[in-house]
């Protein structure tokens, strides 16, 4: 006997139209092409898992019945879509994970890995909703409280938020997540109550660089800018191009420039007045074409930040001999930028010596 | 960045050419990347991705470490391509006068047809190197298959965006249909890759199919990382496309 269909029916309205490769607005404006699109969409998704898939899309409904070669279609969608969550192929996974909803709407661990997946899309609203109803059926579900809280700080429901990451702690005080985010969402208010959750997040989140930032962040705003540091440079090093490591980088350039004015108690520093002065001397020797190779070779070397507050040589350019403090290269680039690119922000504050340096020269 | 696969075309274009890649982010740009290949007075060669696609990053800055392998196969003839103004100044003032930009304003006309005239011949040195690379990746880069999907498929969206009406009804036929043939080009290579018949729907609703087909087959027989063999590609499909007599190459040596 052969299994049974599975069948679903989707509102039209609620098909993401950017999991298909053609322009959103190509798609409105050729009913046909958008009908035949989706319909070949389904049909590749279902062919790819065995058996046959019939798609029927209307003025507004997609109707799919699948006919499987197994007894058991709603384990084979699941287990291939959590196969495919855990290869971070989530483009892949949520075709799957939204036909397994429309078919059994209250199933917590699709709520679960829909809901999250949906919240990491942006999809904001749908995901709230989606985790909502999965703690409301399952209030013990530590994890699914978690991602509720995250849906809801997306969302800007901060209080909301706080409250859903609190219960999972309540439920779970291992919940290493739960603590990473209600220590994010403390910081600002709170760092001392903050620096606590995100201590034990770190212990065994060790390499994540959401926890990692942080609990960098939340130890400069209690001003323990040492401790901070490391922990930011560590957060860049595993992974020098995401969202986090800018954040990071631009933690760390604030940072180094608050201390060395602090070494200063905030005056002027005589230093960089002359290592201005000297590149403003060198600059006269040579053309605007070199200039700009000096400059952008140190702002390309100062990617992940120099170290501006250590007064050894350490660093070298391709484009000019000798040996550098992290000072000087700063010194040197801010006064290229302000020769070939004046309006660009050089990511440190040196006007007042840039400018004495320039009074020097002239 | 994580991937293996980038790390490795990171290095080997290091050992190519002999300059170090540094990548950086920049902000407000409408590309997923910039490249600036090392020159003498800049001896690095830098990878600027876009802050809105940090999330694909790693794959950005392996397609773009392929393209310039195959551009730096030959560092005494690194392949330059020069529009030529003149030529280049015809075709966008055939363009301003014939419909349907002749029925704006003639200033908004002339830029609307330089602006368009300037993105096909940038499309046209670009696309072929883009598709070779988009190869590469696939065949070197496993690790990179979700990132590269999601990367491409942005793109396919957005190139496709010239069958929405408000962009049709603006571009001239001429250089519509040859940003078309090009498109139809890179969403058949993605459509083989794939095995997916999606990319094509609307160029094969379109009567785009054969000319997209046409177009890949110049580069089947030119896959190989060989800046010459680019060069050659480029211009087969300016021929297709009636372009071969707006651009000249120049070559430049990386040797001092």
């Amino acid at each position: 006997m052969n299994p049974e269909p599975f069948n679903f029916t989707l509102r039209l309205a609620d098909f993401d139209l950017s999991r298909l490769p053609i322009s959103a607005d190509a798609l409105r404006a050729n009913r046909d092409l958008l009908a035949q699109a989706v319909s070949e969409y389904y049909a590749a998704i279902f062919r790819k898992l065995s058996g046959t898939a019939n798609v029927v899309v209307s003025v507004d409904t997609i109707q799919v019945s699948w006919h499987p070669t197994t007894a058991d279609p709603r384990s084979l969608l699941f287990d291939q879509a959590l196969a495919l969550l855990k290869r971070r192929h989530y483009r892949e996974a949520e075709p799957l994970l939204q036909s397994l909803h429309a078919r059994f709407p209250d199933d917590e661990d699709v709520l679960f890995n829909y809901g999250m997946l949906l919240s990491d899309q942006g999809r904001l609203d749908l995901a709230s909703s989606l985790l909502a109803r999965l703690v409301e059926l399952a209030p013990g579900h530590s994890p699914g409280w978690t991602a509720l809280g995250v849906a809801r700080s997306r969302l800007r429901n901060a209080p909301g938020a706080l409250e859903a990451f609190q219960t999972a702690l309540r439920l779970d005080p291992a919940n290493a997540y739960a603590m990473r985010n209600a220590g994010a969402l403390l910081t600002e208010a709170d760092p001392a109550a903050a620096l606590p959750l995100f201590e034990k997040a770190a212990a065994i989140l060790a390499d994540d660089q959401q926890t990692l930032l942080g609990h960098g962040r939340c130890l400069l705003r209690l001003g323990r800018k040492d401790e901070a540091d490391p922990i930011l440079r560590k957060c860049i090093s595993l992974n020098t191009l995401t969202d986090q490591a800018e954040q990071a980088r631009t933690a760390l350039r604030e940072l180094a420039h608050d201390t060395m004015r602090s070494n200063v108690g905030g005056g002027h520093r005589p230093d960089v007045v002359m290592y201005c002065l000297g590149a403003m001397e060198r600059f006269r020797e040579v053309g605007p074409e070199k200039i700009k190779a000096i400059t952008f070779e140190i702002a390309m070397l100062g990617r992940n930040g120099f170290d501006i507050n250590d007064p050894a040589q350490k660093y070298t350019l391709k484009s000019l001999p000798g040996k550098f403090s992290g000072l000087h290269l700063v010194s040197i680039m801010y006064t290229g930028l302000k020769s070939i690119a004046p309006d660009q922000d050089a990511g440190i504050d040196i006007s007042r010596e840039y400018q004495e340096a320039l009074n020097l020269f002239t | 960045m994580n991937s293996e696969g980038t790390k490795q075309l990171i290095t080997e274009v290091e050992q190519t050419t002999g300059f170090k890649v540094v990548v950086d982010t920049v902000d407000g740009i409408s590309e997923h990347a910039q490249m600036i290949s090392a020159r003498p007075d800049l001896p690095v060669h830098t990878i600027r991705v876009s802050k809105a696609k940090l999330p694909t990053a790693d794959y950005i800055v392996a397609a773009q470490c392929a393209m310039l392998l195959r551009n730096w196969s030959d560092p005494t003839r690194i392949p330059v391509f020069n529009p030529t103004p003149e030529k280049f100044r015809y075709l966008a003032d055939r363009a301003a006068n014939a419909k349907p930009l002749s029925q704006l304003p003639a200033k908004l006309a002339q830029e609307t047809a330089l602006q368009l005239t300037q993105g096909l011949l940038n499309q046209l040195r670009s696309m072929p190197s883009e598709i070779l690379a988009i190869r590469e990746c696939r065949a070197r880069c496993p690790d990179l298959h979700e990132m590269q999907a999601d990367a491409v498929e942005s793109e396919l969206r957005l190139i496709s965006e010239t069958f929405a009406p408000k962009v049709r009804s603006f571009a001239p036929d001429s250089i519509w249909r040859n940003n078309v043939s090009m498109n139809a080009a890179y969403a058949l290579n993605w459509s083989q890759l794939t095995d997916s018949t999606l990319p094509m729907l609307p160029y094969q609703s379109t009567g785009f199919s054969e000319t997209g087909a046409k177009l890949l087959a110049e580069l089947n027989s030119r896959e190989a990382r060989n800046s010459t063999l680019y060069v050659d590609a480029v211009d087969a499909w300016a021929e297709h496309l009636g372009l071969r007599t707006l651009y000249t190459w120049e070559f430049r040596s990386a040797v001092q």
